[in-house]
Parts: C-alpha cells; structure tokens; sequence
C-alpha cells in the first residue's frame, strides 16, 4: 500500500524577509520607495545611492534581500551585484533587480546572472511591497 | 482609513509636491545637457542627459507624471540609437529630441494633462 507524503510546504518556503539593502540612483525614487517599504512594508530598509556605495555599506547592514536598480551612472546594478558577490556575508544573499527594461531576454538575462526576481519599472508604490513578498515567498526551497 | 495609513498618504502627498517642484527644473537640465552635447559634441553631456532621461521615465511614473514618462521614455529610446552610433545626431532626430523636452516641459505643468506626443 503506498504511503501518503504530506509536504509541510511552511517548512519549504524562505526565511521571514525583515531587511532590504536598496540601492537606487534617482533621489526621487529611493526616497518614495524607501518610504512605502518601511511603512507599508514595515521592512527595515537602508537606502544606498549608488553601486559602491552598496559595497562599502552592505555587508554590516546584514539585509535578506537586496533590490537593485539596473541603470545607475558609474557601477550599473549587473557589475553591483558582481562585487557584492565578492564580500563575505553578501554571497548568497537574495537579489531583485528593478529595471525598465523588462522585455523576457532581458528579464532571462538577469535572471541568468543571479537574480531570484526582476521586478518591473514602472511600478506603483503602493503595491511594490507585496510584490517583493509574493517574489520572495516564490522562491524554490534550499 | 487608519491613522498609519493617513500618515502615509500625507507623507507621500508631501513627496509628490516636492517633486512636482523639483520637476521643471529636472527638464531644465535635461535640455542643459542636450545644448551642450550638441553645441559642444561632449559625449559625457549624452551620457548625463540619457541617465537623466532614465531617471525621469521611472519617477515620472512613480510619481503620477504618467505623461512625463511616457515622453521620456520616447526620449531615452531615441537617446540609446544615437548613443550607439557613436555618431552626431542629424537634424530630423534633433528636431525630434527638441520636441520631446518641449513636451516635457508641457506635460510637467499638469500630471493628468495629456499631451499629444510629438
């Protein structure tokens, strides 16, 4: 008689997602994003405006997750998430990226270099957080 | 509505008219840049005004500049083909570009106002 596997699918799902390093260019943007993430979100954010600027503060930060823009002047959001690749504590940590460009070879490219997500701009503030969540709770179980 | 909920709204109502504010004088800039990349042929101008455009299709958006953005995109996607081609832009894309950042200008005065794309 076969036996019934019941999947405790809780277990499988990522860990609570409490902290955000989101790095974004555009004043304008990070402040309205940062904003809703904490309040809406009640997610711990710490905002960075540039690509080394995510490298020098990221790993003390110690976030879950990590939002990155795709088109920032100097370091873009690919060559960012090269280096924070290279800094202990930051590895393996989580990356969503935030692009305009979101047609699915550009979607796949950055999925192929380590995204878990790609999140589309345009978006509308108010609905940014539960589409973090929904992408974060989407991924496959280590 | 809950108070935390009011309070959000009011913060982001006060971060839209700082933006609102700040809008002209970011299309400013932009045209800044383009003059010098024209006048000048400085690449580096071209680098600036197409981060700047990016920039304006997102926050545009965000911000309910939903015409703002659409237009900048325009921009930004007519900015990339000249940018690729290493070249100096001929006078029928000039003449388009001088009517984005016009309509830029347009399309700031109001975030519901809809203004016919050039």
């Amino acid at each position: 008689m076969p036996q019934t596997v019941h999947i405790n699918h809780a277990q499988n799902r990522a860990p609570a997602l409490q902290r955000l390093l989101y790095v974004e260019d555009e004043p304008g943007i990070q402040e309205i994003i940062k904003l809703t993430l904490e309040e809406l979100g009640q997610f711990t954010v710490l905002g960075c405006s540039s690509g080394s600027e995510a490298i020098a503060t990221g790993a003390a930060f110690r976030p879950d997750l990590i939002l990155l823009d795709v088109m920032m002047p100097g370091m873009d959001g690919p060559t960012t998430l090269k280096a924070l690749r290279q800094i202990p504590g930051l590895a393996s940590i989580p990356v969503m990226f935030m692009t305009a460009k979101n047609n699915a070879r550009e979607i796949a490219n950055l999925k192929a270099q380590g995204a878990v997500a790609v999140i589309a701009k345009p978006f509308d503030p108010l609905t940014l957080c539960d589409e973090i969540r929904n992408a974060w709770y989407s991924q496959p179980a280590k | 509505m809950t108070s935390d909920t009011g309070t959000l709204q009011i913060r982001l109502q006060a971060l839209q008219h700082q933006y609102s504010q700040e809008l002209p004088s970011k299309i400013q800039q932009l045209e800044k840049a383009w003059q010098r990349f024209i006048e000048q042929r400085d690449r580096r101008a071209l680098d600036s005004l197409l981060n700047d455009t990016h920039n304006l299709t997102g926050s545009g958006a965000v911000y309910g500049y939903h015409q703002t953005s659409k237009i900048a995109r325009k921009l930004e996607q007519l900015l990339v083909t000249i940018q690729e081609s290493q070249q100096q832009p001929g006078s029928s894309d000039q003449q388009h570009i001088e009517r984005y950042i016009q309509a830029l200008h347009l399309a700031a005065q109001n975030p519901a106002q809809s203004t016919t794309l050039p």
